[in-house]
């Protein structure tokens, strides 16, 4: 099952002289979790428009299961989900109801109940959609999105504003999601939902996709490396590994030490060595690994999270 | 047909269980109503008395002259003038009517030493309007001290009331239509802008975008909700019409129909206002602005013709206008060709506005 359920070829999306997206070109696979990761305004929920029919290209292809995005605009729409951005559902109608509503407006439909147990949401059944928390309006937006029982579920900034623990919640439905078999296209700019949910992953900048892979793949590539860390040395310590080990440096009573791609064990050896020998006092010593927010910036000279600065 | 029907079942559900929603549609009328009822039923400045003395004597003067000094109502000769029309229109609640005879009668009384007279005074009233009853018990009081006066004993003068109430168009009856014509403005114009502004702050249109239902089957989705929403209006400030005043109305096909076109007319403004004003309060307060002036312009409370010119022209081009009109013409005089002209304008640009609210209240910006 490795066919693609999305494919985009030289898309571009201008509005008046500005290009939103620019040329860009990607496949998804049928059953994979692929995130769509950048800074806010980089192109990436005027991509998912284009591919949820909402947006017309400007110019270059994109089909959906099969379909064209120009031509086959109701047939895309039957058989994709979606949680747009900022979501809300009908506020005077309880959880329910809502998934009732949204369901009745397709021809292939799940039971509202079924999806209800999905998502653990069942003492929240007769509860009103205004009286819900932000995590538990996001997860009634997830199954929502599910109704049609569709073969794309794209979401779009799915945790946008939720504290740590609702967005655990939300990682958790999105998770259920993978294992019903459903393909995801999720658009995101937190590294760390697209490092902990994403299959495949494809960096967007500024209209342009600026790297594409599995998120570990990306991180030994872009990322930097990784870095050595050893805190709290004593004067002597922090001598003697300054003298013994070139590569280090200083920071406060800590040294790091940036860790070649291939040869980073032997730089661990030594500092342990080092440490056990000479009878040198450090409190602790570890491999900080570099992450996807250290591939963004590599890639863009720019901070993710806070977008284009 | 199926999604359409749950469409509109979870629309009414939704709408019922909004408080606020419900006030305005069904509370708010009938409170309009009743004050307006109570505060304007009839007065119109002091209380002024016409009176038509076709005898022309001294005793007559004298009956004016005590009624005058009473300082309770203000006497005007009406003579000349069309009263009895006047009361049928409403624009007076009350008048009298002294004939020829009415001093010759007393005298030959006096002189006979009887204990009835002829001489009596005609006392035409509108019972439904409020200040009728206080000029009726002014001139009862008048005739009385005259009698005492002259003979003490005798009932000399007396007064013949004449309720007319019945075949008259009293304040209240003109009142009702306008006040289902303005409920019909605010409750189409205010709950299309506050639901339309509010589904697009809140998303619901960017997901609504998302699924294969298109504009235009869920607009007619909430014409016919707001269809339903203003006839269960409509039957409950005719109920309360009733049961407060006692007035029954002329319910019918036509009456029936301009509520319809006038909240097509009035849901394509709200869609039209919605979609020029993105904010969401700015766009209630913009749907107030519009429905506020209107209101007092468009012949709800008083009639056009009362107001200063440049007003009447506003009146002219406002849709509820048409749409007052109409509805008193189906509910009280009953010319046909009234109801249907102004149906007819009705109508017209309530699918023209409602189509164009239709196109330019987009969901999703391209």
């Amino acid at each position: 099952m490795t066919d693609s359920v999305i494919e985009i070829n030289s898309l571009v999306k201008k509005y008046g002289n500005f290009t939103a997206v620019d040329d860009i070109s990607l496949n998804v696979k049928r059953g994979e979790v692929f995130a769509f990761l950048g800074p806010n305004g980089a192109g990436k929920t005027t991509t998912v428009e284009i591919l949820e029919t909402l947006k017309t290209p400007t110019s270059g292809s994109v089909s959906v299961l099969g379909y064209d995005v120009r031509k086959d605009e109701m047939k895309i729409k039957e058989k994709i989900g979606v949680l747009p951005q900022s979501f809300n559902a009908f506020e005077w109608l309880t959880v329910w109801e809502n998934i009732d509503r949204f369901a009745q407006m397709y021809r292939k439909r799940v039971d509202a109940d079924h999806l209800i147990d999905m998502f653990d949401l069942k003492d929240k059944r007769n509860v009103l959609f205004k009286n819900l928390s932000g995590g538990l309006k996001q997860r009634v937006g997830i199954a929502l999105s599910l109704v049609n029982d569709p073969e794309i579920v794209f979401l779009d900034e799915p945790t946008t504003g939720l504290d740590p623990r609702a967005r655990r919640d939300v990682w958790e439905a999105i998770r259920e999601l993978k294992s019903h078999g459903k393909t995801v296209f999720l658009t995101t700019h937190y590294m760390d939902e697209a490092y902990y949910l994403a299959d495949r992953i494809d960096i967007i900048h500024k209209g342009k996709i600026v790297a594409e892979g599995l998120p570990e793949d990306l991180i030994n590539r872009y990322g930097g490396g990784n870095t050595l860390i050893i805190r709290e040395c004593d004067d002597a310590a922090l001598a003697l590994i300054m003298k013994e080990m070139p590569a280090s440096r200083r920071e406060h009573n800590d040294i790091i030490i940036k860790l070649p791609e291939n040869d980073g064990l032997t730089i661990m050896t030594q500092a342990v060595e080092l440490l056990n020998n000479r009878h040198a006092a450090c409190k602790e010593l570890y491999v900080k690994k570099s992450t996807l927010e250290d591939v963004f910036l590599n890639l863009t000279g720019e901070k993710l999270a806070e977008g284009v600065q | 047909m199926v999604r359409l029907l749950s469409d509109i079942k979870y629309s009414l559900l939704a709408f019922f269980r909004n408080k606020g929603a419900v006030f305005w549609t069904f509370i708010f009328p009938i409170i309009l109503f009743v004050l307006l009822g109570f505060l304007l039923g009839g007065t119109s400045g002091p209380l002024t008395l016409y009176y038509n003395d076709s005898d022309h004597s001294q005793m007559s003067g004298v009956f004016i002259d005590a009624m005058n000094s009473t300082n309770a109502v203000k006497m005007v000769d009406g003579s000349g003038m069309d009263l009895a029309g006047q009361l049928k229109d409403a624009k007076i609640s009350c008048y009298i009517d002294i004939p020829a005879g009415f001093e010759n009668n007393i005298m030959a009384s006096e002189m006979s030493g009887g204990n009835s007279s002829d001489a009596t005074v005609q006392m035409y009233y509108d019972k439904s309007q409020t200040t009728s009853l206080a000029i009726v018990s002014v001139v009862n009081t008048v005739a009385d001290k005259i009698n005492m006066n002259i003979s003490k004993t005798k009932d000399l003068v007396t007064v013949l009331p004449h309720d007319v109430t019945t075949n008259s168009v009293n304040y209240l009856d003109f009142l009702f239509p306008g006040i289902i014509g303005m409920s019909v403005m605010s409750i189409a114009v205010n709950g299309t802008v506050g639901q339309s502004a509010r589904n697009r702050a809140t998303g619901v249109f960017r997901k609504l975008a998302t699924t294969p239902i298109s504009r235009v089957e869920w607009n007619l989705g909430r014409i016919i909700t707001q269809t339903i929403t203003l006839m269960l209006s409509l039957a409950v400030s005719i109920a309360a019409a009733w049961l407060i005043f006692g007035i029954s109305l002329n319910i019918n096909l036509m009456m029936l129909l301009m509520v319809i076109a006038g909240g097509l007319v009035f849901s394509g403004l709200g869609n039209i206002i919605a979609s020029f004003v993105k904010d969401e309060d700015t766009a209630t307060n913009a749907a107030s602005a519009l429905t506020f002036p209107l209101m007092f312009v468009s012949g709800s409370f008083f009639s056009v013709g009362q107001m200063p010119w440049f007003l009447q022209d506003l009146a002219n081009v406002s849709p509820l206008t048409y749409l007052n009109n109409g509805l008193r013409a189906a509910m009280i005089t009953g010319n046909g060709t009234d109801v249907l002209n102004n149906f007819a304008i009705v109508a017209v640009l309530g699918v023209i506005l409602f189509v164009v609210g239709v196109i330019v209240l987009k969901w999703k910006e391209d």
